[in-house]
């Protein structure tokens, strides 16, 4: 008898459209010590997999209609609420989510959380005894200073904090089948990493079973014994992660391996044009008004003297850790934030605090792509004056001739034309990036900044963006700024490459230099940390120890030093400066020179 | 025309949506209908009425206070008139008035509260103290306090409840705005280099508006009380009018021999309120999914 099994699971769910089927699984099983992959985009049924295994399911609109769900023999759902929730839930199964910022409550601090889990799981439990014991479980999930983490509250831990917190709630009470919901997927590549390696530790620790729901082929092919790649609702291919990695038998699997394996593409080198943007000495501080504590001169450094050039037909890639200043520096590019100090110059003319006409021409050349397509189309509006509110602010025209444009550009991008009459929640996301082009298109911009144009979309629309992108630069000799935590996305598109780390540039230079020769500790240590289908077992994926410092009170000397492997006394006093290491690549390391050789 | 059909298109299919949505609860389903039957008589009341000389002030003293019958479906009242007549053209004169209420506070309250949470800083400032003026009186003191200075009559009524409404849409359309104004649209405008006022009134506004709505239709319902209250004090409507507040106030003097005068009128301000809550419920229900019922 397998320990975890379903069998013809079918679930339906019941909205204005019809009925619609959202789970048809016939056969799965896991066995006991196992880590099985669940592999499939947002919309394939994993969230509802999940959620119906733990019986917590909203329904009405879903329904179960048929099927069984076998834990160690015993059905699940021919349970009651009641008996899920003494003997199941928590007891026997846990299951982490994926988003640490909404599932801890803000109000009450991690101590009160954790020991009132222990509290009623274990009926006469006393309080200090259950404070023992979260302390304990805290220093399982390896955050130091356990006691002083109880009494704090969730917002004043960061993302991997909170995620660790929410492993050891899910650790409490015992459970032996551990269900994790994409637990990494709002996490930096550095921290995904450690909490990747912190569960597969106290999975063999505890000789407990994992049920990894993931959207991205990658983190499994780490972490999981047995992979399934759930298609519509079915599981369409299973195997053991190895033999489906090397042979895989259906085509949606395999673009779901190509989608991770972009390293093999690069981009085309290009001949830089003349000089486009030229951003000298940028800062962007936020004031911190801390009005309780009165504390003054507090400010967050987002964007720390930044300088570099672009030149005509150049894609930049500017890759970091979240909070690293990536999106605050093109929006003060973009003038969108006032800039503290520092020079921005377009075609050679000041684009930054230019008189309103300047202002309006330089708006006009340069256009954004937003990360996600959700929520940068205006949902009240129709496609046609979506895609025409460049043009309705540039140029006069009349309203057939405006249909016409939106029309041409709506093709240009393979939408068809009668979406003019539509409105956005029609389209899929990756539908939605294309109309975002469009309209990014509709003045005859420049520059086109991407930010993050194909994380929130699945994978068959992500190719199929790069491409469009890549052949809509080469038609219209656009330049590209392109921010992307996805270094596949980055190596394909950009020629240039610039590593951010607290509000700084720590290294530039050109994409193939960058990829193939990192010469900053930083770079190459976030590079490491990225999980590939290479990556066999957890021993090949590195991490990055440690909090990304505050920016508010940025570490003296480097800021990168107290994360650093190869930091030495120097590092902590002295701040580096770049340097160019021949070709126009530059490193802010004061030990780069010595480390080229020790890396 | 065929544009103007393509336009129309994706609305009749989301108003089919909402409909399917409301239609799942009974009591909204219910209410929706009821809805429906008091605004067509309230249109077409001219015609539904039996007498409609007894909406002024028609006398016929030989049949005053006669009670339910079959030609007198409420009875009658003082001065001979049909209750049921009157009743029915109330349904007019109420939901005039309370769309007229709302309506014009909407008018001044939603471009108000846009414009405080798009701009922020000091025009948020002088706007929401304005309306903390305002909302330091009691909604109906105020409306008293101006009725007294303008005179009484139904549109002074009206006029001096939206003055003393509109402060509450202010609040609701500005924290939205403020929310709004932070997505991802909004800064895709401001660089295609949309104008400021076209980006509050066209993108930030539309979306604010889901709430006020909700709020919009409830309100209907407090409204309607508070333009019959202002009746039965004899500062709203004036005679003859066939207003439901002062129905109550003229009949309350032969109550409770002649119980038909008041409590007639007094349903329908019962029926009408509740139904209007209701439908508020259920738009609510519609706009925002998260407070749907399981």
């Amino acid at each position: 008898m397998a320990y975890f099994e379903i069998k013809n699971l079918h679930v339906t769910h019941k909205s204005y459209e019809g009925i619609k089927d959202v789970l048809d699984i016939e056969h799965l099983t896991i066995e006991r010590g196992e880590t099985y992959g669940l592999v499939g985009e947002s919309g394939q049924g994993k969230t509802v997999l999940a959620l119906t295994i733990l019986k917590l399911l909203a329904c009405p609109p879903g329904k179960i209609e048929s099927g069984e769900i076998l834990l160690e023999g015993e059905n699940l759902l021919a349970l009651s609420q009641r008996q899920m929730q003494q003997r199941i839930r928590g007891s026997k199964i846990a299951m982490i989510f994926q988003d640490p910022m909404s599932c801890l409550n803000p109000v009450f601090t991690v101590g009160s959380i954790m020991t009132d889990v222990l509290q009623t799981r274990r009926k006469g439990l006393s309080r200090k005894k259950a404070t023992q014991e979260a302390v304990k479980l805290l220093q399982e999930v390896k955050l130091a200073d356990a006691e002083s983490i109880l009494s704090k509250y969730p917002h004043q831990l960061s993302g991997g904090q909170r995620q660790r917190v929410i492993i050891a709630l899910a650790l409490a009470c015992g459970a032996e089948l551990l269900i994790a919901d994409e637990p990494t997927r709002n996490l930096d590549v550095t921290i995904q990493a450690s909490i990747l390696k912190l569960l597969k530790e106290l999975q063999q620790k505890r000789n407990m079973t994992v049920l990894f729901i993931a959207n991205n082929l990658s983190l499994v092919s780490a972490f999981c014994d047995r992979v399934g790649i759930l298609y519509n609702g079915k599981i369409i291919e299973e195997n053991t992660t190895s033999a489906l990695i090397a042979a895989p038998q259906q085509e949606y699997t395999r673009v779901l391996l190509d989608a991770v394996k972009a390293e093999s593409r690069s981009a085309e080198p290009v001949e830089g044009g003349e000089e486009l943007l030229r951003v000298e000495h940028l800062k962007k501080y936020f004031d911190i008004n801390d009005d309780i504590k009165h504390q003054k001169h507090l400010c967050l450094k987002a964007v720390d003297d930044v300088s570099f050039t672009l030149r005509k037909g150049e894609v930049l890639g500017i890759v970091g850790e979240s909070g690293c200043g990536k999106s605050t520096l093109v929006n003060t590019i973009l003038n969108l934030f006032e800039p503290t100090d520092g020079e921005v110059w377009f075609e050679g003319k000041p684009a930054l605090g230019a008189g309103r006409k300047g202002g309006s021409a330089f708006k006009k050349n340069v256009q954004i792509v937003f990360q996600d397509p959700y929520w940068s189309l205006n949902p009240r509006w129709l496609i046609k004056d979506i895609v025409a509110e460049p043009i309705e602010v540039y140029e006069r025209l009349g309203e057939a001739d405006k249909i016409r444009r939106v029309k041409e550009l709506l093709t240009m991008v393979g939408i068809e034309e009668d979406a003019c009459y539509k409105y956005p929640h029609e389209f899929s996301g990756g539908q939605r990036q294309r109309i975002a082009i469009a309209r990014s298109l509709a003045s005859q911009p420049k520059l086109v900044v991407l930010d993050e144009p194909t994380s929130s979309i699945d994978v068959f629309s992500q190719e199929q963006i790069l491409a469009l992108l890549k052949d809509l630069k080469k038609r219209f000799g656009l330049t590209n700024i392109l921010i992307s935590h996805d270094l596949g996305v980055v190596h394909e598109m950009a020629n240039k490459i610039a590593v951010m780390y607290l509000g700084k540039i720590v290294e530039f230079g050109s994409a193939e230099e960058i990829f193939h020769h990192p010469r900053h500790p930083y770079t190459k240590a976030l590079f490491d940390s990225i999980p590939s289908l290479a990556t066999q077992g957890m021993e090949g994926l590195k991490t990055l120890e440690g909090q990304i410092p505050s920016p508010i009170n940025p570490p003296q000397g480097c800021a990168f030093h107290e994360r650093c492997a190869w930091a030495c006394d120097r590092c902590s006093c002295e701040t580096p400066q770049q340097t160019d290491l021949g070709g126009g690549h530059m490193v802010s390391c004061l030990r780069a020179e010595e480390l080229t050789e020790l890396m | 025309m065929s544009n103007l059909l393509q336009t129309l298109r994706p609305r009749i299919k989301s108003f089919g949506e909402s409909l399917y949505l409301l239609a799942r609860n009974k009591l909204s389903l219910l209410a929706l209908i009821v809805m429906i039957l008091l605004i067509l008589s309230a249109i077409f009341a001219n015609v539904i009425i039996p007498y409609p000389q007894d909406i002024a002030d028609a006398s016929h003293i030989e049949d005053k206070l006669l009670p339910p019958s079959a030609e007198h479906w409420m009875g009658t009242d003082e001065l001979g008139r049909d209750i049921f007549s009157r009743v029915v053209y109330g349904a007019r004169v109420s939901l005039r008035s309370a769309l007229g209420a709302v309506g014009l506070s909407l008018l001044i309250g939603v471009p108000l509260g846009a414009i405080a949470g798009s701009f922020g800083g000091w025009v948020d400032n002088v706007i929401m103290r304005l309306t903390d003026v305002f909302l330091s009186f009691p909604p109906l003191l105020l409306a008293i306090a101006m009725v007294a200075v303008l005179g009484s009559s139904l549109n002074n009524a009206v006029l001096a409840i939206s003055l003393s409404w509109w402060p509450w849409y202010t609040r609701l359309i500005r924290g939205q705005a403020i929310s709004v104004k932070e997505r991802k649209f909004v800064q895709a405008a401001e660089t295609i280099g949309t104008g400021k006022l076209k980006i509050i009134f066209r993108h930030i506004m539309p979306n604010c508006i889901s709430p006020v709505i909700v709020q919009a239709s409830m309100d209907i319902g407090g409204v309607i009380l508070t333009v019959a209250s202002l009746s039965f004090l004899g500062l709203g409507a004036q005679l003859p009018t066939p207003e439901w507040g002062l129905m109550i106030s003229m009949g309350r003097t032969y109550f409770p021999d002649k119980w038909w005068y008041c409590i007639f009128p007094g349903v329908a301000i019962f029926i009408t309120v509740l139904c209007f809550n209701l439908m508020g419920d259920a738009i609510r229900e519609i706009l925002d999914p998260k407070t749907r019922k399981k």
